[in-house]
């Protein structure tokens, strides 16, 4: 029910889901490898993405692969805008797949650009993306 | 103002996450993005006539060298204005990802943004107070090693 009820909001909103719904792997018998250095590492950003007001607007960013064809997938992403008005905010920041999702309110009046952020590497053989469902009722429930 | 939280599995490094809720309604906002231990925290504001639904993401990693999660000094953000808060990692290490915690309920306290700096070093956000009064807020940033070695070409 989760996830079918998910996938029509985010039909809707024309973005893919931010992680597969997911629980936490329970812990493994084997042992936790050694530490690693990250490897491909990569900041990217997308091109400035348009924002009306009022709206909330989505855009991605992709992680590439290296030049040599090696997956990247991105380790944490972000969000900025053009404006530093009060009334415009962030509502998504997420991750799907080998992309960063962001999503920007606008209701400051007036027009403006945000860009979506991505860190990038190669995964290592732990990397997971799991998220969970909360509710949040309106302000009158509360 | 809702909380939620989402945990990395046994053996696995928090690199980062995020949120994401089933609504269009712009009067849905982060307040704030960060990590706590090895766990991913989001809260919401709801100021929408609805119950929405948001899910919280967290990416995590296999242990990465040189692991650090560094919380910055806490910053206030004067009432009716934005503040930038910034935290860079220590020596030659980069940021896997980061973000900022806020210590009000105030519905009308938003993140602004929240994201890498270009040169990889670090990560900035910028948190908007409409509100009367003040509020802290605290940046944080997880810091690794990075290799310099050229990966290997994938399997034909």
């Amino acid at each position: 029910m989760r996830i079918h009820s998910r996938l029509i909001a985010l039909a809707t909103i024309g973005v893919a889901a931010c992680a597969l719904l997911t629980t936490p792997a329970l812990a493994s018998s084997t042992a936790t490898p050694a530490p690693s250095s990250v490897s491909g590492y990569l900041v990217v950003n997308s091109a400035p993405v348009d924002s009306t007001s009022p709206s909330l607007a989505f855009g991605t960013v992709t992680c590439p692969p290296t030049s040599t064809g090696v997956a990247r997938e991105p380790l944490n992403g972000g969000v900025t805008s053009a404006s530093h008005s009060l009334l415009v905010s962030v509502n998504t920041s997420c991750p799907d797949g080998n992309q960063w999702v962001g999503g920007l309110n606008n209701r400051s009046g007036a027009p403006t650009t945000f860009t979506v952020w991505a860190v990038c590497a190669i995964p290592g053989s732990g990397y997971t993306q799991a998220d969970t469902e909360t509710g949040i009722p309106p302000p009158k429930e509360r | 103002m809702s909380k939620a939280s989402w945990p990395c599995p046994a053996g696995t490094e928090l690199t980062g996450g995020g949120a994401l809720t089933n609504s269009l309604n712009p009067h849905v906002s982060l307040t704030d993005d960060y990590p706590s231990g090895n766990a991913w925290v989001v809260d919401y504001n709801n100021e929408s006539n609805q119950t929405v639904y948001m899910y919280t993401a967290a990416v995590c990693s296999s242990p990465i060298a040189g692991y650090a999660v560094d919380e910055g000094s806490q910053l206030r953000v004067a009432a009716g204005v934005g503040t930038t808060a910034s935290l860079r990692c220590p020596g030659a290490e980069v940021a896997l990802g980061g973000g900022l915690e806020v210590n009000t309920l105030n519905p009308n306290v938003n993140l602004g943004a929240t994201a890498p700096e270009a040169d990889g070093l670090g990560w900035t956000n910028y948190e908007v107070d409409g509100t009367t009064a003040a509020a802290g807020l605290n940046p944080w940033v997880l810091c690794g090693s990075v290799s310099t070695a050229s990966p290997a070409a994938p399997a034909s």
